[in-house]
């Protein structure tokens, strides 16, 4: 009878462990895929700045261009440069292409940066009010994609840090987890990295 | 060139050791060097904090002398996203961040008020409004002027620009009006309070009011500040120098 009765309880504690086990895997996997959505909302986050850019480039340039006549080399390298990523399906790239994308985003914000030193030259341009709230609203672009580009990259650490930690990496293997890629600056870039909250 | 890139390579690589440290915040306004008077906070907490009684929006005002070389987009943005100003869920939180030795000013525009203050706008009310004032060391009427044109913007009034008067002195708010209309309403309180044959009754309500009107009229700046919502920024808003 005391047999009987320590065979229970001692299969009872086996599958009380077993449920916790297998409860406590769920939420590893669970918080797993969470982390991975938030890497890759925070990846939205920057083709949404991205975007805007783009979109407001062709104002700007048309502006400028009409003051800024020794530039024309400048823009017509932006718009080349636009050309090129309009032309990226953003949808389908892989790590290679991901890179190449966001190497030209990053000369595409370089050239800008410099045009936007460069207008400081010309005053009656500055005078003029509306320029003068095209640049800031590009300025203030800039400025997003450094801020989108940190908080993802942030992100894409911590989810690519969790898949390798003990607990994680046995549950991993049951879902689509992959390393996702970090935005790397060029090491070109001239102006500073910069560090954001 | 190959020297300085190393050199911000290594700053990025120490994040601790930055020029650049968040100070603490004392209240809505918070100047780290002595330009305005204690009368001035005062009137700028007033406003800012009746401004976030009534519509939620927190706008902050640091001045500090310098970030020390550190990027000023990024001292400017991790100081909004560590003091938290702005509602947590609204993010409508706006700082003016003014490094007086730098003669460098950022507006920065949390999350959630990007669509009443656009770029533009932010960058409009910095050159129209704030700097004409801080070019002439004017930087409470900088402030204060500023502050009122972001207020005037985010209530949906649009907002009139205060080029080519400097000189004047920005006018203070009205006393004298409140404590003439205070006037009025007492003494018509006192008059319909004699008709009452309750003696105890009139005393008590002219009394409650005149309570009530020394109350309001006190200075609630020395009030403690119990801090910011805990709003988020995007990296929106202008910057200007002078």
């Amino acid at each position: 009878m005391n047999n009987k009765g320590n065979v229970a309880i001692i299969g009872l504690i086996i599958v009380a462990l077993g449920v916790m086990v297998f409860f406590g895997l769920i939420g590893m996997y669970n918080s797993l895929v969470s982390d991975q959505e938030n890497a890759k909302q925070a990846w939205a986050q920057v083709e949404s700045q991205y975007q805007r850019r783009f979109d407001l480039i062709p104002n700007y340039v048309e502006v400028v261009k009409g003051y800024a006549k020794h530039e024309q080399e400048t823009f017509t390298k932006i718009t080349e440069m636009r050309s090129k990523i309009g032309q990226t399906n953003v949808n389908n790239l892989d790590a290679e292409g991901f890179q190449q994308y966001n190497q030209q985003q990053t000369e595409l914000g370089n050239m800008l940066s410099r045009l936007l030193v460069v207008v400081e030259n010309y005053p009656e341009l500055k005078a003029n009010e509306n320029f003068a709230k095209l640049q800031d609203e590009l300025a203030g672009t800039e400025n997003r994609i450094s801020v989108e580009r940190m908080r993802y990259n942030e992100k894409v650490t911590s989810f690519n840090k969790k898949l390798r930690t003990i607990p994680y990496n046995f549950v991993s293997g049951f879902g689509d987890f992959e390393r996702l890629p970090l935005y790397e600056s060029d090491k070109g870039a001239e102006s500073a990295p910069k560090v954001v909250f | 060139m190959r020297a300085r890139f190393l050199f911000f390579v290594l700053l990025f690589c120490i994040p601790a050791v930055m020029a650049y440290e968040i100070p603490a915040y004392k209240g809505m306004v918070t100047d780290y060097t002595d330009t305005l008077t204690a009368e001035q906070v005062i009137s700028l907490e007033n406003k800012l904090r009746g401004f976030r009684d009534n519509s939620s929006v927190e706008i902050a005002v640091l001045i500090i002398s310098t970030v020390g070389g550190e990027d000023f987009q990024a001292a400017s943005i991790n100081t909004a996203m560590a003091w938290g100003v702005g509602d947590k869920e609204e993010d409508n939180g706006i700082l003016m961040f003014i490094a007086k030795e730098d003669r460098e000013m950022r507006i920065e525009v949390g999350y959630g008020l990007e669509g009443k203050v656009p770029d533009g706008l932010a960058g409009e009310i910095i050159r129209d409004d704030i700097l004409p004032f801080f070019k002439e060391d004017k930087y409470f009427d900088g402030v204060d002027s500023g502050v009122d044109s972001l207020i005037r913007v985010i209530n949906g009034e649009g907002f009139v620009t205060f080029i080519a008067t400097p000189s004047e002195p920005v006018s203070d708010f009205p006393w004298i009006i409140i404590l003439i209309i205070g006037g009025v309403v007492i003494g018509l309180v006192i008059l319909f309070a004699s008709f009452d044959d309750d003696d105890g009754g009139s005393s008590g309500v002219g009394g409650a009011f005149i309570g009530g009107l020394s109350g309001g009229s006190g200075s609630s700046g020395s009030s403690g500040f119990g801090g910011f919502g805990g709003g988020s920024f995007g990296g929106g808003g202008a910057g200007g120098k002078w």
